[in-house]
């Protein structure tokens, strides 16, 4: 099983262009790629999780800090206000659906015999992040919307990587 | 002619950004309705009959807690509750085999998440019936 961080370029594209996507149509403004930070990292409150199982196993992972979550909420409803936590967080569930939804579908026909399961959201500050047994493929980008941070991670089951690598 | 719209999803905020759509789409919005499920989607088409309130379009979301869109539906056409109105099915996940079965059964037609409000305003446009104009731009058009 391969383990640790995918370096292929085409699924990293992948996913860049799924998350570019969802905010190109969806808000009609723009998703940079950034470096990944251990400030990123550390500034973590709400992470939202969608399991893809059946043909193919593999975990979507949204981490957002409370800012860039409340820019997001304000994108989304088309105003600025202190939004409840609630919202807060079923925007950032929708955006993870969104972008899972995006990936699965850009897998192709591999990926149509499994669902997705609904957002789960967490902001304990130590949230499950391990993905489901067999996930060696593992991807990891951050982005900034609005000059704030988020990150999104997928960890794919090993037999997908296999299916979809380059032939010789 | 004004409308009624029932706009079944579990997520409020996408609730609110379809009710966005729909007044950006240039309908004459009479009431929208909201239900977080498939139970409380029935229980607004119930309410609707029993008050003699007709609902125009339904926007349903497929993945959802508690009662599904795929089992609202079928369970709406079991109970013949709003027969005719045009149900349109919202998902993030296209390739779902979920939702060709909602459209074998019955659905109007499918909207993939991300959408742009043109894709909702033509999508709406092709299941209710096209507006009249106001009489005083009739008039105004008029010599």
């Amino acid at each position: 099983m391969m383990a640790g961080p995918c370096t292929d370029t085409r699924w990293i594209e992948q996913l860049d262009g799924v998350v570019a996507d969802v905010f190109n149509i969806m808000l009609r403004q723009s998703c940079e790629v950034v470096e990944d930070t251990a400030a990123t990292a550390a500034e973590i409150d709400i992470v939202a999780k969608i399991l893809l199982s059946g043909a193919i196993d593999a975990q979507c992972l949204l981490e957002f800090p409370q800012a860039t979550a409340k820019k997001l909420t304000d994108a989304f409803l088309g105003s600025q206000d202190d939004w409840e936590d609630a919202l807060i967080e079923d925007a950032i569930g929708e955006l993870c659906n969104m972008i899972a939804g995006g990936w699965k579908s850009a897998l192709g026909a591999t990926a149509s015999a499994s669902g997705l399961s609904v957002p789960a959201i967490s902001r304990a500050r130590a949230p499950d992040r391990n993905p489901p047994n067999g996930c060696g493929l593992r991807m990891r980008r951050t982005y900034s919307f609005r000059n704030s941070p988020f990150t999104v991670s997928l960890a794919i089951r090993e037999h997908i990587e296999k299916m979809n690598q380059p032939g010789p | 002619m004004s409308v009624r719209v029932l706009i079944v999803d579990d997520s409020v905020v996408m609730r609110r950004i379809l009710e966005n759509a729909l007044r950006h789409s240039g309908l004459d919005l009479a009431e929208v309705l909201h239900a977080a499920n498939g139970m409380e989607g029935l229980a607004a088409l119930e309410q609707s009959a029993t008050e003699n309130q007709p609902l125009d379009l339904i926007l349903c979301d497929v993945h959802m807690p508690e009662m599904n869109g795929l089992d609202f539906l079928l369970e709406k056409q079991l109970r013949n509750l709003a027969p005719g109105v045009p149900v349109v099915m919202i998902t993030a996940d296209a390739t779902d085999p979920q939702v060709l079965d909602a459209v074998a059964a019955g659905a109007h037609g499918t909207i993939s998440k991300p959408f742009t409000l043109q894709r909702i305003k033509t999508c709406v446009e092709s299941l209710l019936p096209p507006v009249a104009p106001p009489p005083s731009a009739m008039g105004d058009a008029q010599p």
